[in-house]
Protein backbone atom coordinates (compact mmCIF):
# COMPACT_ATOMS: atom_id res chain seq x y z
CA UNK A 1 0.00 0.00 0.00
CA UNK A 2 1.35 3.61 -0.28
CA UNK A 3 2.41 5.02 2.46
CA UNK A 4 -0.19 7.47 4.68
CA UNK A 5 1.80 10.23 6.54
CA UNK A 6 -1.31 11.57 8.93
CA UNK A 7 -0.25 14.75 11.21
CA UNK A 8 -2.32 14.98 14.76
CA UNK A 9 -2.68 17.88 15.94
CA UNK A 10 -5.05 19.98 17.54
CA UNK A 11 -3.64 23.74 17.98
CA UNK A 12 -4.86 23.63 21.83
CA UNK A 13 -2.32 21.74 23.99
CA UNK A 14 -3.87 19.23 26.31
CA UNK A 15 -5.97 18.11 24.62
CA UNK A 16 -4.66 14.26 23.87
CA UNK A 17 -2.60 14.66 20.25
CA UNK A 18 0.19 12.47 22.34
CA UNK A 19 -1.93 10.00 23.54
CA UNK A 20 -4.05 9.79 20.13
CA UNK A 21 -0.31 9.53 18.48
CA UNK A 22 0.70 6.49 20.69
CA UNK A 23 -2.52 4.82 21.08
CA UNK A 24 -2.85 4.80 17.29
CA UNK A 25 0.03 4.00 16.43
CA UNK A 26 0.10 0.85 18.58
CA UNK A 27 -3.37 -0.55 17.28
CA UNK A 28 -1.98 0.17 13.80
CA UNK A 29 0.85 -1.83 14.31
CA UNK A 30 -0.89 -4.80 16.36
CA UNK A 31 -2.97 -5.14 12.82
CA UNK A 32 0.48 -5.61 10.98
CA UNK A 33 0.91 -1.86 9.09
CA UNK A 34 4.53 -1.06 9.20
CA UNK A 35 3.97 2.14 11.66
CA UNK A 36 6.19 4.79 12.94
CA UNK A 37 5.68 7.41 15.27
CA UNK A 38 7.39 10.32 14.47
CA UNK A 39 7.44 12.93 17.45
CA UNK A 40 7.71 16.66 15.91
CA UNK A 41 7.36 18.16 19.12
CA UNK A 42 11.20 19.76 19.39
CA UNK A 43 12.11 20.56 22.65
CA UNK A 44 9.20 19.46 24.57
CA UNK A 45 8.94 15.51 23.39
CA UNK A 46 6.44 13.51 25.01
CA UNK A 47 5.38 10.59 22.72
CA UNK A 48 8.98 8.99 24.00
CA UNK A 49 7.61 8.82 27.57
CA UNK A 50 4.01 8.03 26.60
CA UNK A 51 5.25 4.80 24.34
CA UNK A 52 7.69 3.81 27.41
CA UNK A 53 10.52 4.34 25.19
CA UNK A 54 12.41 7.03 26.40
CA UNK A 55 15.21 4.75 27.48
CA UNK A 56 16.25 3.41 24.08
CA UNK A 57 16.57 6.77 22.60
CA UNK A 58 19.91 7.13 21.33
CA UNK A 59 19.38 9.71 18.14
CA UNK A 60 16.49 11.61 17.32
CA UNK A 61 15.04 13.45 14.46
CA UNK A 62 17.15 16.36 14.70
CA UNK A 63 20.37 14.21 14.36
CA UNK A 64 18.79 12.78 11.24
CA UNK A 65 18.16 16.11 9.70
CA UNK A 66 21.46 17.64 11.11
CA UNK A 67 23.53 14.09 8.99
CA UNK A 68 24.86 13.12 12.30
CA UNK A 69 23.15 9.41 11.86
CA UNK A 70 20.92 7.66 9.44
CA UNK A 71 17.48 7.61 9.54
CA UNK A 72 17.14 3.81 10.26
CA UNK A 73 19.73 4.73 13.25
CA UNK A 74 17.54 6.94 15.01
CA UNK A 75 13.99 4.78 14.68
CA UNK A 76 13.50 3.23 18.36
CA UNK A 77 11.41 -0.28 17.11
CA UNK A 78 9.09 -1.36 20.04
CA UNK A 79 9.94 -4.83 21.33
CA UNK A 80 6.48 -5.30 22.28
CA UNK A 81 5.08 -4.34 18.87
CA UNK A 82 6.34 -5.66 15.79
CA UNK A 83 6.42 -3.67 13.27
CA UNK A 84 6.09 -0.13 15.68
CA UNK A 85 9.26 2.53 15.66
CA UNK A 86 9.30 6.12 17.06
CA UNK A 87 11.72 8.83 15.29
CA UNK A 88 12.20 10.70 18.72
CA UNK A 89 12.08 14.36 19.14
CA UNK A 90 15.30 16.31 20.60
CA UNK A 91 15.03 18.01 24.59
CA UNK A 92 17.54 19.59 24.14
CA UNK A 93 17.14 21.77 20.87
CA UNK A 94 13.50 24.25 19.77
CA UNK A 95 11.46 24.47 17.15
CA UNK A 96 13.78 26.05 14.83
CA UNK A 97 16.25 23.20 14.57
CA UNK A 98 14.71 22.19 11.88
CA UNK A 99 13.13 23.38 8.19
CA UNK A 100 9.72 22.40 6.83
CA UNK A 101 11.90 21.23 3.38
CA UNK A 102 13.83 19.29 5.86
CA UNK A 103 10.99 17.87 7.58
CA UNK A 104 9.17 17.18 3.96
CA UNK A 105 12.43 15.03 2.75
CA UNK A 106 12.39 13.25 6.31
CA UNK A 107 8.73 12.19 6.21
CA UNK A 108 9.21 11.31 2.08
CA UNK A 109 12.16 8.96 3.74
CA UNK A 110 9.97 7.57 5.58
CA UNK A 111 7.26 6.84 3.04
CA UNK A 112 9.66 4.04 1.65
CA UNK A 113 10.00 2.27 4.76
CA UNK A 114 6.31 2.09 6.56
CA UNK A 115 2.64 1.79 5.52
CA UNK A 116 1.82 4.93 8.10
CA UNK A 117 3.65 7.95 9.44
CA UNK A 118 1.60 9.51 12.36
CA UNK A 119 3.28 12.88 13.11
CA UNK A 120 2.71 14.00 16.46
CA UNK A 121 2.12 17.87 16.44
CA UNK A 122 3.32 20.02 18.90
CA UNK A 123 0.42 22.40 20.29
CA UNK A 124 0.23 25.94 18.68
CA UNK A 125 0.01 27.21 15.17
CA UNK A 126 3.49 28.51 14.31
CA UNK A 127 6.72 26.87 12.92
CA UNK A 128 6.45 24.23 15.18
CA UNK A 129 3.09 23.22 13.58
CA UNK A 130 3.87 23.70 10.05
CA UNK A 131 7.22 22.08 10.86
CA UNK A 132 4.63 18.99 11.72
CA UNK A 133 2.11 19.30 9.00
CA UNK A 134 4.34 20.03 5.78
CA UNK A 135 4.85 16.73 5.17
CA UNK A 136 1.73 15.14 5.71
CA UNK A 137 -1.10 14.41 3.55
CA UNK A 138 -3.79 13.86 6.27
CA UNK A 139 -4.85 14.74 9.31
CA UNK A 140 -6.56 14.48 12.60
CA UNK A 141 -7.46 17.08 14.35
CA UNK A 142 -8.15 16.58 18.46
CA UNK A 143 -10.12 18.24 20.62
CA UNK A 144 -11.85 18.00 24.01
CA UNK A 145 -15.80 19.30 23.50
CA UNK A 146 -15.02 22.84 25.63
CA UNK A 147 -15.33 25.47 24.04
CA UNK A 148 -11.87 27.35 24.05
CA UNK A 149 -10.53 24.02 22.44
CA UNK A 150 -13.05 24.15 19.58
CA UNK A 151 -12.36 26.90 18.87
CA UNK A 152 -8.74 26.64 18.59
CA UNK A 153 -9.36 23.77 16.59
CA UNK A 154 -11.78 25.68 14.03
CA UNK A 155 -8.33 27.91 13.82
CA UNK A 156 -5.97 24.57 13.09
CA UNK A 157 -8.64 23.34 10.52
CA UNK A 158 -8.96 26.29 8.60
CA UNK A 159 -4.75 26.34 8.59
CA UNK A 160 -4.81 22.68 7.63
CA UNK A 161 -7.28 23.62 4.55
CA UNK A 162 -5.50 25.90 3.62
CA UNK A 163 -2.28 24.06 3.21
CA UNK A 164 -3.92 21.64 1.64
CA UNK A 165 -4.63 18.67 3.88
CA UNK A 166 -7.03 16.00 3.13
CA UNK A 167 -8.86 14.21 4.36
CA UNK A 168 -8.94 16.41 7.67
CA UNK A 169 -10.92 14.18 10.54
CA UNK A 170 -11.97 14.80 13.79
CA UNK A 171 -11.39 12.98 17.11
CA UNK A 172 -13.38 14.47 20.09
CA UNK A 173 -11.75 13.30 23.26
CA UNK A 174 -12.22 13.15 26.70
CA UNK A 175 -15.93 13.23 26.43
CA UNK A 176 -17.98 12.82 29.94
CA UNK A 177 -21.45 11.80 29.15
CA UNK A 178 -22.88 12.91 32.35
CA UNK A 179 -22.05 15.98 31.79
CA UNK A 180 -22.90 16.65 28.10
CA UNK A 181 -26.44 15.18 30.01
CA UNK A 182 -26.20 18.19 32.14
CA UNK A 183 -26.03 20.57 29.84
CA UNK A 184 -22.41 21.61 31.08
CA UNK A 185 -20.68 19.78 28.29
CA UNK A 186 -20.63 20.41 24.19
CA UNK A 187 -21.99 17.24 22.68
CA UNK A 188 -20.72 15.92 19.51
CA UNK A 189 -23.27 17.88 17.91
CA UNK A 190 -22.40 21.01 18.88
CA UNK A 191 -18.91 20.11 18.11
CA UNK A 192 -19.47 19.37 14.19
CA UNK A 193 -21.34 22.33 13.45
CA UNK A 194 -18.76 24.48 14.17
CA UNK A 195 -15.76 22.61 12.99
CA UNK A 196 -17.82 21.22 9.93
CA UNK A 197 -15.12 18.01 9.12
CA UNK A 198 -15.66 14.38 9.42
CA UNK A 199 -15.72 12.50 12.41
CA UNK A 200 -13.79 9.60 13.02
CA UNK A 201 -13.61 8.82 16.62
CA UNK A 202 -15.00 10.16 20.57
CA UNK A 203 -13.41 8.92 23.46
CA UNK A 204 -14.33 8.87 26.82
CA UNK A 205 -13.14 10.33 29.52
CA UNK A 206 -10.94 7.40 31.13
CA UNK A 207 -8.72 7.16 33.94
CA UNK A 208 -7.08 5.04 32.95
CA UNK A 209 -5.32 7.19 30.53
CA UNK A 210 -3.64 8.82 33.29
CA UNK A 211 -2.29 5.63 34.42
CA UNK A 212 -1.22 3.95 31.09
CA UNK A 213 0.86 7.58 30.24
CA UNK A 214 2.64 7.60 33.11
CA UNK A 215 3.42 4.32 32.90
CA UNK A 216 4.68 4.02 29.27
CA UNK A 217 1.86 1.72 28.15
CA UNK A 218 -0.39 2.48 25.40
CA UNK A 219 -3.79 1.28 26.22
CA UNK A 220 -3.80 -0.25 22.82
CA UNK A 221 -1.05 -2.68 23.91
CA UNK A 222 -4.15 -4.87 25.03
CA UNK A 223 -6.10 -2.88 27.49
CA UNK A 224 -10.09 -3.22 27.87
CA UNK A 225 -11.08 0.55 28.97
CA UNK A 226 -13.51 2.95 27.03
CA UNK A 227 -10.93 4.27 25.61
CA UNK A 228 -8.62 1.74 24.49
CA UNK A 229 -11.84 0.55 22.51
CA UNK A 230 -12.66 3.98 21.42
CA UNK A 231 -9.06 3.89 20.22
CA UNK A 232 -9.04 0.63 18.51
CA UNK A 233 -12.22 1.65 16.54
CA UNK A 234 -10.67 4.67 15.12
CA UNK A 235 -7.76 2.91 14.08
CA UNK A 236 -10.15 0.41 12.27
CA UNK A 237 -11.66 3.39 10.47
CA UNK A 238 -8.70 4.85 9.29
CA UNK A 239 -8.53 1.66 7.43
CA UNK A 240 -11.95 2.25 6.08
CA UNK A 241 -14.33 0.20 7.94
CA UNK A 242 -17.46 1.26 9.06
CA UNK A 243 -17.37 0.90 12.83
CA UNK A 244 -20.60 2.15 14.79
CA UNK A 245 -19.84 4.42 17.60
CA UNK A 246 -19.48 3.37 21.24
CA UNK A 247 -22.49 3.86 22.90
CA UNK A 248 -21.29 5.66 25.68
CA UNK A 249 -24.51 5.92 27.70
CA UNK A 250 -26.85 3.89 29.31
CA UNK A 251 -28.00 1.43 27.08
CA UNK A 252 -31.58 2.32 27.46
CA UNK A 253 -31.28 5.72 26.88
CA UNK A 254 -30.55 7.48 23.37
CA UNK A 255 -26.92 7.03 23.60
CA UNK A 256 -23.86 8.82 21.51
CA UNK A 257 -25.07 6.84 18.58
CA UNK A 258 -28.23 7.57 18.29
CA UNK A 259 -27.20 11.18 17.97
CA UNK A 260 -24.58 11.00 15.49
CA UNK A 261 -27.50 8.64 13.74
CA UNK A 262 -29.71 12.01 14.26
CA UNK A 263 -26.63 14.13 13.29
CA UNK A 264 -26.50 12.41 9.92
CA UNK A 265 -30.15 12.18 9.57
CA UNK A 266 -30.25 8.56 9.58
CA UNK B 1 -24.45 30.57 -8.95
CA UNK B 2 -23.30 32.61 -12.17
CA UNK B 3 -26.23 35.57 -11.59
CA UNK B 4 -24.48 38.75 -11.24
CA UNK B 5 -27.25 40.99 -9.64
CA UNK B 6 -25.67 44.61 -10.57
CA UNK B 7 -23.90 45.59 -8.13
CA UNK B 8 -23.73 42.24 -6.01
CA UNK B 9 -20.32 40.36 -6.41
CA UNK B 10 -21.04 36.53 -6.04
CA UNK B 11 -17.54 34.68 -4.46
CA UNK B 12 -17.20 30.79 -5.40
CA UNK B 13 -14.39 29.16 -4.38
CA UNK B 14 -12.29 28.84 -6.80
CA UNK B 15 -12.00 24.75 -8.51
CA UNK B 16 -9.21 22.44 -7.52
CA UNK B 17 -6.46 22.32 -9.21
CA UNK B 18 -6.94 25.51 -11.32
CA UNK B 19 -6.33 29.45 -10.81
CA UNK B 20 -9.91 30.97 -11.74
CA UNK B 21 -10.15 34.06 -13.87
CA UNK B 22 -13.90 35.36 -13.94
CA UNK B 23 -15.34 38.62 -15.48
CA UNK B 24 -17.04 40.82 -12.97
CA UNK B 25 -18.61 44.18 -12.42
CA UNK B 26 -15.24 44.82 -11.10
CA UNK B 27 -13.34 43.49 -14.02
CA UNK B 28 -11.27 41.01 -14.02
CA UNK B 29 -10.86 38.90 -11.16
CA UNK B 30 -7.84 36.14 -10.52
CA UNK B 31 -8.61 33.50 -8.27
CA UNK B 32 -6.05 31.27 -6.77
CA UNK B 33 -6.84 27.85 -4.94
CA UNK B 34 -6.55 28.28 -1.05
CA UNK B 35 -4.58 24.68 -1.08
CA UNK B 36 -2.17 25.52 -3.26
CA UNK B 37 1.60 24.66 -2.72
CA UNK B 38 3.96 27.99 -3.79
CA UNK B 39 4.84 25.70 -6.49
CA UNK B 40 1.67 25.41 -7.85
CA UNK B 41 1.12 28.99 -7.79
CA UNK B 42 3.73 30.21 -9.72
CA UNK B 43 3.62 27.46 -11.82
CA UNK B 44 -0.16 28.49 -12.72
CA UNK B 45 0.73 31.75 -13.04
CA UNK B 46 4.06 31.26 -15.36
CA UNK B 47 0.97 29.24 -17.42
CA UNK B 48 -1.21 31.92 -18.09
CA UNK B 49 1.99 34.35 -19.15
CA UNK B 50 3.29 31.84 -21.46
CA UNK B 51 3.01 31.60 -25.38
CA UNK B 52 3.62 35.61 -25.33
CA UNK B 53 0.62 37.76 -25.70
CA UNK B 54 -1.97 36.95 -22.67
CA UNK B 55 -5.48 37.51 -22.26
CA UNK B 56 -4.06 39.38 -19.24
CA UNK B 57 -2.15 42.11 -21.01
CA UNK B 58 -2.75 45.74 -19.71
CA UNK B 59 -5.88 44.25 -18.13
CA UNK B 60 -7.44 45.42 -14.37
CA UNK B 61 -7.46 42.87 -12.11
CA UNK B 62 -8.53 41.82 -8.60
CA UNK B 63 -5.85 39.44 -7.18
CA UNK B 64 -8.16 37.02 -5.00
CA UNK B 65 -6.26 34.55 -2.60
CA UNK B 66 -9.41 33.82 -0.99
CA UNK B 67 -7.75 32.17 2.71
CA UNK B 68 -4.63 31.45 1.68
CA UNK B 69 -2.03 32.22 3.96
CA UNK B 70 0.98 33.96 1.28
CA UNK B 71 3.87 35.22 2.77
CA UNK B 72 5.92 38.58 1.48
CA UNK B 73 8.44 36.05 -0.30
CA UNK B 74 5.24 35.15 -2.80
CA UNK B 75 3.82 38.42 -2.94
CA UNK B 76 7.62 39.36 -4.22
CA UNK B 77 7.63 36.52 -6.78
CA UNK B 78 4.32 37.26 -7.76
CA UNK B 79 5.18 41.39 -8.63
CA UNK B 80 8.94 40.09 -10.40
CA UNK B 81 7.43 37.28 -12.38
CA UNK B 82 3.82 37.13 -13.23
CA UNK B 83 2.67 41.80 -12.74
CA UNK B 84 5.50 43.37 -13.85
CA UNK B 85 6.28 41.63 -16.69
CA UNK B 86 3.03 40.32 -17.40
CA UNK B 87 1.88 44.18 -17.64
CA UNK B 88 -0.91 43.58 -15.82
CA UNK B 89 -2.47 45.90 -13.70
CA UNK B 90 -3.46 45.24 -10.12
CA UNK B 91 -6.71 46.69 -8.68
CA UNK B 92 -6.54 45.67 -5.08
CA UNK B 93 -5.71 42.46 -3.47
CA UNK B 94 -7.97 39.95 -1.78
CA UNK B 95 -7.34 37.78 1.25
CA UNK B 96 -9.03 36.81 4.69
CA UNK B 97 -5.60 35.38 6.19
CA UNK B 98 -4.99 38.27 8.77
CA UNK B 99 -1.04 37.89 8.59
CA UNK B 100 -1.15 37.48 4.58
CA UNK B 101 -3.26 41.31 5.23
CA UNK B 102 -1.11 42.60 7.51
CA UNK B 103 1.98 42.15 4.97
CA UNK B 104 0.22 43.84 1.81
CA UNK B 105 -1.34 47.02 4.29
CA UNK B 106 2.24 47.46 5.47
CA UNK B 107 3.74 47.73 2.16
CA UNK B 108 1.08 49.92 0.86
CA UNK B 109 -0.86 47.79 -1.35
CA UNK B 110 -4.66 48.40 -2.03
CA UNK B 111 -6.80 45.70 -0.07
CA UNK B 112 -10.18 44.32 -0.17
CA UNK B 113 -12.70 44.88 -2.73
CA UNK B 114 -11.79 47.50 -5.49
CA UNK B 115 -13.25 50.88 -4.60
CA UNK B 116 -15.79 51.51 -7.55
CA UNK B 117 -14.19 54.54 -9.93
CA UNK B 118 -15.70 57.67 -11.40
CA UNK B 119 -19.25 57.65 -11.57
CA UNK B 120 -20.03 54.48 -9.75
CA UNK B 121 -18.08 55.61 -6.76
CA UNK B 122 -20.90 58.11 -6.23
CA UNK B 123 -23.38 55.05 -5.89
CA UNK B 124 -23.79 52.56 -2.81
CA UNK B 125 -20.66 50.47 -3.07
CA UNK B 126 -20.83 47.20 -3.93
CA UNK B 127 -21.84 44.53 -1.82
CA UNK B 128 -19.64 41.39 -0.99
CA UNK B 129 -21.59 38.17 -1.12
CA UNK B 130 -19.74 35.23 0.33
CA UNK B 131 -20.83 31.57 0.04
CA UNK B 132 -18.85 30.19 2.72
CA UNK B 133 -18.08 30.00 6.59
CA UNK B 134 -15.46 32.00 8.02
CA UNK B 135 -13.38 29.83 10.11
CA UNK B 136 -11.47 30.90 13.32
CA UNK B 137 -8.49 33.67 12.53
CA UNK B 138 -10.32 34.82 9.14
CA UNK B 139 -10.87 37.98 8.82
CA UNK B 140 -12.59 39.90 6.04
CA UNK B 141 -13.04 43.55 5.65
CA UNK B 142 -15.05 45.39 2.92
CA UNK B 143 -16.71 48.41 2.82
CA UNK B 144 -19.73 47.79 1.54
CA UNK B 145 -22.20 45.63 2.98
CA UNK B 146 -21.08 42.22 3.64
CA UNK B 147 -23.10 39.15 3.36
CA UNK B 148 -22.30 35.81 4.73
CA UNK B 149 -23.93 32.64 3.41
CA UNK B 150 -22.87 30.66 6.39
CA UNK B 151 -21.33 30.89 9.50
CA UNK B 152 -18.83 33.10 11.07
CA UNK B 153 -17.28 31.21 13.68
CA UNK B 154 -15.89 32.13 17.02
CA UNK B 155 -12.52 33.94 16.40
CA UNK B 156 -13.45 34.85 12.93
CA UNK B 157 -13.78 38.72 12.54
CA UNK B 158 -15.90 40.52 9.95
CA UNK B 159 -15.56 44.00 9.22
CA UNK B 160 -18.00 46.25 6.90
CA UNK B 161 -18.26 49.55 6.39
CA UNK B 162 -22.09 49.03 5.50
CA UNK B 163 -24.25 46.27 6.75
CA UNK B 164 -23.67 42.78 7.53
CA UNK B 165 -25.78 39.79 7.48
CA UNK B 166 -25.04 36.24 8.26
CA UNK B 167 -27.36 33.64 7.35
CA UNK B 168 -25.67 31.04 9.60
CA UNK B 169 -24.22 31.42 12.91
CA UNK B 170 -22.48 34.78 14.29
CA UNK B 171 -20.07 33.72 17.10
CA UNK B 172 -17.32 35.55 16.17
CA UNK B 173 -16.65 39.90 15.55
CA UNK B 174 -19.01 41.79 13.98
CA UNK B 175 -18.54 45.53 13.27
CA UNK B 176 -21.13 46.93 10.87
CA UNK B 177 -20.36 50.65 9.63
CA UNK B 178 -17.12 50.21 10.69
CA UNK B 179 -15.28 53.62 9.00
CA UNK B 180 -18.30 55.20 11.39
CA UNK B 181 -21.52 54.45 10.18
CA UNK B 182 -23.70 54.32 13.24
CA UNK B 183 -26.85 53.59 10.98
CA UNK B 184 -25.72 50.29 9.67
CA UNK B 185 -27.39 47.11 11.01
CA UNK B 186 -26.31 43.65 11.40
CA UNK B 187 -28.51 40.61 10.64
CA UNK B 188 -28.45 36.96 11.68
CA UNK B 189 -30.17 34.09 11.82
CA UNK B 190 -28.43 32.74 15.15
CA UNK B 191 -26.85 35.10 17.45
CA UNK B 192 -24.03 33.51 19.70
CA UNK B 193 -22.00 36.36 19.35
CA UNK B 194 -20.63 37.73 23.00
CA UNK B 195 -19.70 41.33 21.33
CA UNK B 196 -20.83 43.18 18.41
CA UNK B 197 -19.76 46.53 17.27
CA UNK B 198 -21.60 49.28 15.00
CA UNK B 199 -19.83 52.39 13.85
CA UNK B 200 -18.00 53.32 16.60
CA UNK B 201 -19.78 51.53 19.60
CA UNK B 202 -19.19 48.32 20.86
CA UNK B 203 -21.77 46.18 23.06
CA UNK B 204 -20.96 42.78 25.66
CA UNK B 205 -23.77 40.53 25.42
CA UNK B 206 -24.47 38.26 27.70
CA UNK B 207 -25.23 34.33 27.16
CA UNK B 208 -28.31 34.43 29.31
CA UNK B 209 -30.36 37.29 27.42
CA UNK B 210 -33.44 36.17 26.06
CA UNK B 211 -31.61 36.73 21.76
CA UNK B 212 -28.83 34.36 22.59
CA UNK B 213 -29.34 31.54 19.89
CA UNK B 214 -32.28 33.43 18.14
CA UNK B 215 -32.48 35.27 14.89
CA UNK B 216 -31.92 39.33 15.50
CA UNK B 217 -31.35 42.44 13.87
CA UNK B 218 -29.03 45.11 15.77
CA UNK B 219 -28.81 48.18 15.70
CA UNK B 220 -28.17 51.22 17.05
CA UNK B 221 -31.07 54.14 18.27
CA UNK B 222 -30.59 56.94 20.65
CA UNK B 223 -26.62 55.54 20.88
CA UNK B 224 -27.62 52.76 22.31
CA UNK B 225 -27.61 48.85 21.18
CA UNK B 226 -31.52 47.62 20.24
CA UNK B 227 -31.56 44.39 19.49
CA UNK B 228 -35.13 43.04 17.43
CA UNK B 229 -36.17 39.72 16.78
CA UNK B 230 -35.50 39.01 12.67
CA UNK B 231 -38.97 38.53 11.63
CA UNK B 232 -40.14 38.53 7.60
CA UNK B 233 -43.40 40.68 6.97
CA UNK B 234 -45.40 39.22 4.86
Amino acid sequence: MTCRVIVVTSGKGGVGKTTTTANLSVALASRGYKVVAMDADIGLRNLDVVLGLENRIVYTLVDVVEGNCRLLQALVRDKRVNNLHLLPAAQTRTKDAVTPEQMRTLCDELREHFDFVLVDSPAGIEGGFRNAAVGADEALVVTTPEVSAVRDADRIIGMLEAMGKSPIRLIINRIRPYMVKRGDMLDVGDVLDILAVDLVGVVPDDDSVVTSTNRGEPLTLGGNSPASKAFENISLRLCGEDVPFLNLDNPEKEGLFGKVKKLFGL
Amino acid sequence: MNEKNGEELRREPAENGQILLKGGVQGLRLIIPEHFSGEELRKGLQEILSGGKHILQGARVVFDLQGRSTDAGEILWILEHFVWPGNVFVLSWVTYSAETLDVLRRSGFPTGEPAPTGHAAERARVSLVLERSLRSGQRVEHGGDVVIVGSVNDGAEVFAGGNIVVWGRLQGIAHAGSEGNADARILTRVFEASQVRIGRKVSYVDKDSSWWGKSVVIGIEDETFIVRPLTIQS
